[in-house]
């Protein structure tokens, strides 16, 4: 806030929209300390190789379900590698494809959301057919038909996630955008001859956006966790590659005897997408144009 | 109205064609056939060759395409499990009850705990309770929910030895698998409710109710939570056709019969039929839960009533 | 709003508290099934509870899926083998009648003349004859779930208690004679032909118990049969006992269940325990006064094959030799747990009658030390060319090869041979890629026979109808025709087998890895002994019990 002089008018400095949310965002508890910890994750992950001495597929037979002890504070698995180390590389992969598909997921179907939305009539029938036809496959279904189709492996398993994930982002944009759709504000903008182009993204899409945002936000942790169902049962990332869901998947049939092996992917898992989660809603708020303080 | 409803109707006829022309192919160009997981590893090429024959496996696209086509949408007959040698309706006869049941409990548990545990944020934002609440229903989004449903029965059925750790005999085999189905719904409800709430509630038609001088009770539940609920509607309707498809894991886990592990190893025994059948029936719960979602949209919400009514393009 | 909030959430919190206070062997649908809790006192029990895998259905023809089991106890077969490589003996044969007890067969001619008794009825009334089982075979034969039968010509009833096999050839083969009367359900087909699932999810057997209920994905519950067939007690052999009222089949998929399930007392058998969760059972540990593990080594032995086609590196013998040079079996036992998995040094182990100790006192692959095996390695990569190709495995996506596959893999890695990413596929992938090759260049799999260690080589390298084997071997090669020598029963000698053996090390066709320890867990307050079919599964109702 700028001072006043005494008798002189100053204009209030403007803020810039970004400025503002980031100003809010930070201010928020919850999505600070997810920001940070989320940030924390993914600097581990990039920098593991610097973070620790171990490879991940150092394997090691007298470390077989090792406890957790001061050389390895994770413990180890049922091969003798580090968990920590794998936990650490690990994240590249499941970060990386949370991430990829949520996002292209989610920009492939706002886009989609909102033509239909806006257009409404026949376009948006035709587009919320489509949408069902999809939908009605489930995500996981799809997910699961698709990596035994084109083989297992890191980008087939994006691309079935990302296929999986666009319906969702389809029908929420859409629901916002029939409520908004008959706004004055809107009609302001038509009546000014505005580009449809520009009515979309530009005016109509913040206001849509915010469940949008919660949902994509949601949808980076489904992700990351469908990813790790996906490889639970099998498919998705091959071994030897490290994968918290894998790593999940190796340590269910311990869990009786070892019950670290599935505690420390699973916290992981949880970790990474309840900071993912604190983030996205602490976003929201800020982007809320109608949130004032 | 009515005629938007008979539209949506039609349509709906379209949607399950195509759904039916799409696992149909899909599953064609899945790599396998089903003498590979039918037969024992020793037998030869040439008998499973034979074996696929008889199936019908072997013949040309079209053939296959145009018969599936045939006996699904004019003589409603699903096929015969080539795995569980039983026709498929009958099996889904036994088991979507199962999967329903457990699916419709979840999303109940959903509805009741989520929405107001949500609004109940939304009131007090920002403040402690708040606060907790969300994180704790982060949590529960956040959690696999396999390493949860391991981890109750480690607990409610070694531990305690409240409950059966499987199987579905009596009712207190369900109360395990519901909770594990409905933990991640009822945070991600609570979350998208309060969402929803914080978005209508600063909306002019509440300050104006207030202005009006109507009691809080009802500016909150008749004004603001109908409008506010129409997201969480569609979350809810999508999550229908989500728990109708059963969570596979949850299912293995319990060790209950459900859709969800019936579908899975149909895929993995390449069994066609149960695949394309669980596939339809899913998609046809799925449309409809759309469609009476959509509805209710109308209802709720006069602005989109009218768009359906008048045919929905603006101008 | 905070009230009607708290006053949710305590009523589902007291919900679930009454669901607590019954007794926890509530699980799956049973009939007089006495309280089996871990701790109940074993004199007045009556069921035995057995958790297997799923069964997609109870049919007879398919005798190879999971969760079948419960089908020696239901049907009856021609013969039956006396436990693993035992011998043959007459079930519904009639020992007492014929040359070789129970058949009759001319050396020299391609028939075989069984004879039946003659008082056999079904648990539904109706007598078996002849006819019955021409009928059984002929739809064994059409359904393609039989393997190995294509020697078959025909069978006829030659009167109502005689039938006649002709083969297309004399069966002078070890075990050929069994693959056939030992693996073939015989039933009526009155009873076939009134059942409308064709018994896919109903059974009506000659065996001494009877189906009482089948529930898809959950579970089968028997009863004794009160009007067994077989009235001369002497006569039945100890594998077709009914020692107990009842017996219940559960259906469990996950191991962590099957654990939890002991632990409860919700089943009493566990036939393949992890030998990571057993300790609780064993003496010292937790339920050791209620259980007991019996342990035996599996007929199935982990090994890792090449395929020698033109499309994969392994084409050269040197490439070959060098992969399996630098595994180290000692290395693999100790990765798999020294406890789980014994060393093996054949493509077969130790189990089987014409197996050689002498192998492992040879100098190969199998046998070398492990500080030996470097310069080996770097020996045969030398003369192989190799200049970084990665190899490709490829294994069936379970837990146990899964491990397998990336210990070989570390080793291949350690010793300076690139190795691309595992491929870990579902069984149906796993045949399509198998049969293609230009997607796999070692395979990482299992197997095994029931008898002798010449069959478990029959099928790894039987000749399918492409003319080449399952590694792509050719037909005409040397080890078919060694092979097929010692498989004659009459040339089937220590020394052909060890020509065999000696054959394909020399070629390094595959390696032998480990051999799996199986872990029974069965209540030992209810169970003395334990009785095992020819493939080593347990016949709940052929047990001795305590009561």
């Amino acid at each position: 806030m700028t001072e006043m002089a005494a008798g002189a008018v100053k204009p209030r400095k403007k803020e810039s929209y970004t400025r503002m949310v980031m100003k809010r965002l930070l201010t928020n508890p919850t999505a600070a300390i997810g920001l940070v910890i989320l940030a924390i994750i993914i600097l581990v992950s990039v920098f593991a190789p610097f973070l620790t001495k171990y490879s991940p597929n150092d394997i090691d037979y007298t470390l077989v379900y090792a406890a957790p002890s001061a050389a390895h504070p994770f413990g180890c698995d049922a091969l003798g590698r580090d968990m920590l180390t794998r936990l650490m590389y690990g994240g590249r992969y499941s970060l990386t494809l949370g991430f990829t598909a949520a996002l292209v997921g989610a920009v492939i179907g706002v886009s989609i959301g909102l033509v239909a939305g806006y257009a409404g009539g026949m376009t948006d029938m035709i587009v919320m057919r489509i949408m069902d036809v999809w939908s009605s496959i489930p995500g996981m279904l799809l997910a699961i038909l698709i990596s035994t189709t084109m083989g297992a492996g890191f980008g087939n398993t994006i691309l079935a996630m990302t296929v999986g994930g666009i319906p969702g982002g389809v029908r929420g944009t859409r629901a916002m955008c029939l409520k908004e759709r008959e706004m004055e504000y809107l009609e302001a903008e038509r009546a000014q001859n505005c580009s449809t182009v520009r009515i979309l993204f530009k005016h109509l899409m913040p206001n849509v956006i915010s469940p949008t945002i919660v949902g994509t936000t949601m949808s980076i942790g489904g992700t990351i966790m469908g990813a790790a169902g996906l490889a639970y049962i099998g498919l998705g990332i091959q071994p030897p590659n490290p994968e918290w869901g894998s790593m999940l998947s190796e340590g269910r049939s311990v869990i009786t005897t070892h019950p670290y092996v599935i505690l420390f992917p699973g916290l992981c898992i949880a970790a990474t997408v309840l900071c993912i989660n604190m983030f996205g809603d602490g976003l929201r708020d800020a982007l809320d144009p109608r949130l004032k303080k | 109205m009515k005629k938007y409803v008979l539209q949506r109707c039609l349509w709906l006829i379209v949607v399950l064609l195509c759904v039916g022309f799409l696992i149909f192919t899909v599953m064609y160009f899945v790599p396998g056939k089903p003498a590979d997981v039918l037969l024992t590893a020793e037998a030869t090429a040439q008998e499973k060759y034979e074996f696929n024959q008889k199936l019908g496996v072997n013949d040309p696209y079209i053939v296959q395409l145009g018969r599936y086509m045939y006996n699904t949408f004019i003589k409603f007959d699903f096929g015969t499990s080539y795995v569980y040698r039983v026709p498929v309706l009958q099996e889904l006869n036994n088991r979507v009850p199962r999967t329903l049941t457990l699916g419709t409990i979840a999303i109940v548990i959903n509805a009741f705990i989520g929405i107001p545990l949500g609004v109940a944020c939304a009131m007090h934002q920002n403040k402690p309770l708040d606060h907790l609440l969300m994180i704790l229903a982060m949590a529960g989004i956040s959690m696999p929910d396999f390493w949860l449903a391991l981890m109750m029965i480690l607990l409610f059925s070694v531990k305690l030895k409240w409950l059966p750790p499987f199987g579905i005999g009596s009712w207190q085999n369900w109360i395990m698998p519901v909770i594990a189905c409905s933990v991640q719904g009822v945070a991600v409800n609570a979350r998208q409710t309060r969402s929803a709430v914080l978005e209508t509630i600063r909306a002019d038609f509440v300050t104006t109710a207030r202005a009006k001088g109507v009691p809080e009770h009802d500016v909150i539940y008749k004004h603001m939570l109908p409008n506010a609920l129409i997201p969480v509607i569609n979350m809810l309707g999508g999550a229908f056709g989500r728990a109708i498809a059963g969570t596979v894991v949850i299912e293995t886990v319990f060790s209950f019969p459900g859709v969800g592990v019936y579908m899975m190893n149909g895929i993995n025994g390449r069994d066609y039929p149960v695949v394309r059948g669980c596939v339809l029936v899913l998609a046809a719960f799925s449309a409809v839960a759309v469609l009476i979602v959509d509805l209710i949209y109308g209802f709720i919400d006069p602005r989109i009533k009218a768009q359906y009514e008048g045919g929905g393009a603006h101008k | 709003m905070k009230k009607l909030l708290s006053a949710l959430i305590s009523g589902l919190m007291v919900l679930s508290l009454t669901a607590c206070g019954s007794s926890s062997s509530t699980a799956a649908a049973a009939s007089g099934a006495a309280s089996s809790t871990g701790s109940a006192t074993a004199q007045s029990f009556d069921t035995i509870i057995e958790a297997t895998k799923t069964a997609s259905n109870i049919d007879p023809l398919n005798m190879n899926q999971s969760g079948k089991n419960f089908l020696w106890e239901v049907y009856e077969m021609l013969f039956d083998l006396d436990g693993f490589g035992g011998d043959m003996y007459g079930v519904l044969a009639d020992s007492s009648k014929g040359e070789y007890k129970g058949y009759d067969h001319e050396a020299g001619t391609p028939e075989y003349t069984v004879y039946l008794y003659q008082n056999i009825k079904d648990s539904a009334g109706n007598a078996i004859t002849a006819s019955d089982v021409v009928f059984s075979y002929n739809t064994m034969k059409d359904s393609g779930y039989a393997h190995g039968w294509n020697t078959l010509a025909s069978v006829d009833a030659v009167d109502d208690y005689t039938v006649k096999f002709t083969f297309t050839r004399e069966l002078t083969k070890v075990g050929e004679l069994s693959a056939y009367w030992a693996r073939c359900f015989v039933f009526s087909q009155k009873a076939y032909e009134a059942s409308a699932s064709k018994f896919a999810s109903d059974a009506v057997g000659t065996g001494p118990y009877v189906l009482k209920s089948y529930t898809a994905g959950s579970g089968i519950t028997l009863e004794k049969n009160p009007n067994y067939w077989q009235t001369d007690t002497t006569a039945i052999h100890t594998q077709h006992q009914a020692n107990i009222e009842n017996i219940q089949y559960k259906f469990i998929d996950e191991d962590a269940t099957n654990v939890v399930g002991l632990q409860t007392g919700d089943v009493d058998i566990v036939e393949e325990v992890a030998t990571k969760s057993i300790t609780d059972f064993q003496d010292g540990g937790a339920y050791a006064d209620t259980y007991d593990v019996y342990q035996h080594a599996n007929n199935l032995t982990d090994m890792a094959l090449a395929n020698v086609s033109s499309d994969s590196v392994c084409n050269d013998i040197n490439m070959r030799l060098a992969l399996f040079y630098a595994i180290d079996p000692v290395g693999v036992v100790n990765y798999m747990d020294t406890n789980s998995v014994k060393s093996v040094y054949a493509l077969g182990n130790a189990n089987f009658p014409d197996y050689d100790s002498g192998w492992e006192k040879e100098d190969n692959y199998e046998t070398l030390s492990s500080d030996a095996r470097a310069a080996k390695v770097k020996e045969y990569l030398d003369k192989a060319g190799y200049n970084g190709q990665k190899i490709k495995i490829l294994c069936l996506n379970e837990e146990h090869y899964k491990n397998l596959s990336q210990v070989v893999g570390s080793m291949l890695n350690a010793a300076g041979i690139q190795t691309a990413d595992v491929q870990a596929v579902d069984n149906s992938t796993y045949q399509t890629l198998l049969a293609d090759s230009t997607d796999w260049d070692l395979d990482v799999c299992g197997w095994a026979a029931n008898d002798f260690i010449v069959n478990c080589w029959d099928h790894i390298f039987s000749v399918g109808s492409t003319g080449k084997t399952g590694t792509f071997i050719d037909q005409n090669d040397q080890l078919i025709t060694l092979l097929n020598t010692a498989r004659e029963t009459a040339t089937h000698t220590q020394e052909n087998v060890d020509a065999v053996h000696e054959y394909y090390i020399s070629q390094a066709y595959g390696m032998g890895l480990c051999q799996s320890i199986v872990n029974v867990v069965y209540n030992s307050k209810k169970i003395t002994k334990l009785v095992f079919t020819d493939k080593s599964m347990i016949l709940p109702g052929a047990c001795t019990y305590t009561n």
